[in-house]
């Protein structure tokens, strides 16, 4: 019988959920809605130099200096949002943005959901190869290892060419010339401004040949059907083009991209915004579990036999079964796709409540073991003196529990600092996310993953110490 | 002053209805010193803690000055109040000093200003000989000294009774004489006490009531020198002639 309660319930969390998403199937935001609201939102997916990219932790480049065009066109205020590339799809369909402008080119798989404008950009895809390599053209890339940043406009190119024996898909650009310096691959394909910065980092001991293999077109995308605010962008590019102020502002930003001076400072941008942003989602996940893993432990000890808390028991177990017994990526995933995804919710807030969540069913365990493991002696003295539950809970119970349970509650606490590091995932710029971002930018791995590293070290041995501090405090 | 009548208890083991007390019915005036002892499972604590509703009786009624104890309507926290309990294994709170575990109940329930609690505390622990030890930890403490002070928690509330299970079990042999004279100086202050033990000769020298539990009835119930002399039942006689 308790097992069918728990599937019918399990059934019905479910169903909400897909209730929930079906909810937020999209009304288009008309210009006229647009020009009402007195603002326009772009999505796009940091860092793709020179089209955007952070700086003073502010996103800037081609594409947010196109989409400022377009919003000043519509006399409207511009909101940028910077969400992960492979999200840029669902921000269109769920209304979270207007348009978005990520050098992205038009596919027929990106197609079927989003309607492109004319394009602003052409891109090219390069080959880059070491300089003693027979490779000369696009030709003698049949029969050879080709390395590629995973869904770029390169991986499409490779894996359609039957000629590659192999395309190893890399994360990043980096990745990928690592392997080539090392001779893990043959040559290594990716557009031309890339190519052009993977060569120049890499002591020329590489070289990027001048015949494009494709030629790609960056161009704006809206939510399919949206032909009046698609009319207005092509509009803009084609009074840029005419202005000849596109080729400014792609000429600017390509000449800034060269400068390394202004680097450090932003590197260190991102490391600081990392940090912060990790801090956050620590300390508010660390609040939120705490809360409900006391309720969710109280709720489970002490409501034994109690009828009318049958219900919120059972739903306890759910819960710490399922948070316990799935990986946190995917209910963070769920959390900021499904459950919030009809929701204009920033990506941080929902890290928060996951992680808030997901640490909950550990600490309630945790906090469940610490007053079942205080004397059931010490609730009967207190009793006995005329004390009630509730006060000898308070000032007897839960400190001797607390103590017991500091050092499990530590390692759940550094377990969930070093758990955030996914929230990458769904466009949160924490300190993973930043040490990636500058890997990619800098061409350069080892730094800047050796200084992340440093400083969650620094962060869980900090903790560390400072719960020691606390637990000796509390040992008399 | 107590007046217990047909008080039955049952447990639930293991799916199991085991009736623990079958039936109990007393009457215990003020000052009695009643001293409750019986083989090891025969009901004897369980009666004892019935009688502050640590366990709840399954029927039965349990009269304590004029209020029924056992009625939903009674404010169970109120009556301990006037109910000291001393346990087995001490039950001091490990996370306060000796001094805050005595005055935690009188100052959170109000009865005290911390000061006069405070105050009280010193005083009742000097009559114990422990007055040193007011700042100290429960754990730096040894069995005996430990169980004096929770005779002085139960104290400090001012009780009109006392209950002691099996105070000196849990203690080191030569500990045992510490705690059974503090229990003895306060039988000579008129409190009304009930106590569960093994000790004979501190049955023999302070109850004036001896009660026999045998599997959850009360089989036997005289004063000492009629107890130990004169049992009228052979499980007494029987009993006796094994633990003298």
């Amino acid at each position: 019988m308790k097992s069918i309660c728990k599937a019918i319930l399990i059934f019905i969390s479910l169903f909400l959920l897909f209730t929930l998403q079906a909810v937020s199937a999209f009304a288009l935001n008309s210009v006229d809605k647009i020009k009402s609201d007195g603002f326009i939102t772009m999505s796009t997916s940091a860092p793709f130099e020179p089209f955007e990219h952070l700086e003073n932790n502010e996103i800037v480049g081609i594409d947010v200096d196109l989409a400022q065009k377009i919003a000043d066109k519509l006399s409207v205020k511009l909101k940028v949002k910077n969400v992960s590339i492979d999200s840029l799809t669902f921000e269109l369909k769920n209304n979270f943005c207007d348009f978005v402008c990520a050098g992205i080119s038009s596919t027929p798989e990106r197609s079927k959901n989003l309607d492109f404008s004319d394009p602003y950009f052409s891109a090219s895809q390069m080959i880059i190869t070491s300089k003693n390599s027979p490779i000369s053209s696009a030709k003698d890339l049949s029969g050879k290892k080709v390395g590629v940043q995973i869904g770029t406009t390169s991986d499409i190119y490779c894996t359609e060419n039957k000629n590659i024996t192999e395309t190893v898909r890399f994360n990043k650009h980096i990745d990928a010339i690592q392997d080539l310096l090392t001779g893990k691959v043959d040559a290594v394909i990716a557009d031309d401004f890339t190519a052009d910065k993977l060569v120049s980092s890499s002591q020329n001991k590489i070289h990027k040949l001048d015949q494009a293999v494709s030629k790609e077109e960056y161009r704006v995308a809206v939510i399919k059907g949206n032909r009046e605010l698609l009319n207005v962008i092509n509009e803009t590019i084609s009074e840029l083009k005419e202005s000849g102020e596109l080729d400014r502002i792609i000429t600017s930003h390509y000449e800034k991209g060269n400068n390394s001076e202004s680097k450090f400072k932003e590197y260190s941008g991102y490391i600081t915004e990392g940090l912060k942003n990790t801090l956050i989602m620590s300390f508010g996940a660390a609040i939120i579990g705490i809360f409900i893993g006391i309720i969710i432990a109280s709720l489970k000890v002490f409501s034994k036999g109690n009828k009318k808390l049958k219900i919120f028991v059972l739903l306890a177990d759910i819960y710490t079964t399922v948070i316990r017994g799935t990986p946190a990526l995917i209910q963070l995933f769920i959390m900021y796709y499904v459950i919030l995804g009809s929701f204009k919710v920033n990506s941080l807030v929902a890290a928060i409540l996951s992680f808030g969540i997901n640490s909950g069913a550990y600490v309630a365990e945790h906090v469940r073991g610490g007053i079942q493991s205080v004397d059931k002696g010490q609730m009967e003295a207190g009793r006995s003196l005329g004390l009630s539950q509730n006060v000898t809970l308070v000032k007897i119970v839960i400190p001797q529990a607390v103590r017991n349970i500091l050092p499990s509650l530590a390692s759940e606490a550094i377990t969930l600092v070093k758990e955030t590091s996914v929230a990458g995932f769904i466009g949160v710029v924490d300190l993973s996310r930043a040490g990636d971002i500058i890997k990619s930018m800098s061409y350069e791995a080892l730094v800047p993953l050796s200084v992340v590293a440093g400083i969650y070290l620094i962060l869980v041995v900090g903790l560390t110490s400072l719960l020691k501090v606390f637990e000796r405090k509390l040992d008399r | 002053m107590i007046k217990i009548n047909d008080l039955h208890k049952m447990f639930e083991q293991k799916g199991k209805k085991v009736e623990v007390l079958k039936g109990i019915t007393k009457h215990i005036k003020k000052g009695e010193k009643v001293v409750i002892v019986g083989p090891s499972g025969s009901g004897k604590s369980t009666l004892l803690r019935c009688l502050n509703l640590l366990e709840v009786p399954s029927s039965g009624q349990i009269i304590f000055e004029g209020e029924d104890i056992t009625s939903p309507k009674c404010n169970i926290n109120k009556v301990r109040r006037k109910m000291g309990m001393v346990f087995q294994k001490f039950n001091l709170f490990p996370n306060l000093t000796v001094l805050e575990n005595i005055t935690l109940a009188p100052t959170q329930l109000k009865l005290k200003t911390s000061e006069q609690a405070k105050k009280n505390a010193l005083v009742l622990l000097k009559r114990v000989g422990l007055e040193s030890k007011a700042s100290a930890y429960p754990s730096q403490l040894s069995g005996g000294q430990q169980q004096r002070i929770a005779i002085v928690r139960a104290l400090a509330m001012n009780p009109d009774v006392m209950l002691f299970d099996e105070p000196t079990s849990a203690l080191d042999p030569e500990m045992v004489d510490e705690v059974l004279n503090v229990m003895k100086e306060l039988a000579g202050t008129g409190m009304t006490m009930f106590v569960v033990t093994h000790e004979m000769g501190f049955a023999k020298e302070v109850a004036t009531r001896i009660l026999f539990v045998h599997e959850g009835k009360v089989i036997e119930d005289a004063p000492p020198e009629k107890f130990f002399n004169d049992p009228k039942h052979l499980r007494v006689k029987d009993f006796l002639s094994r633990v003298l």
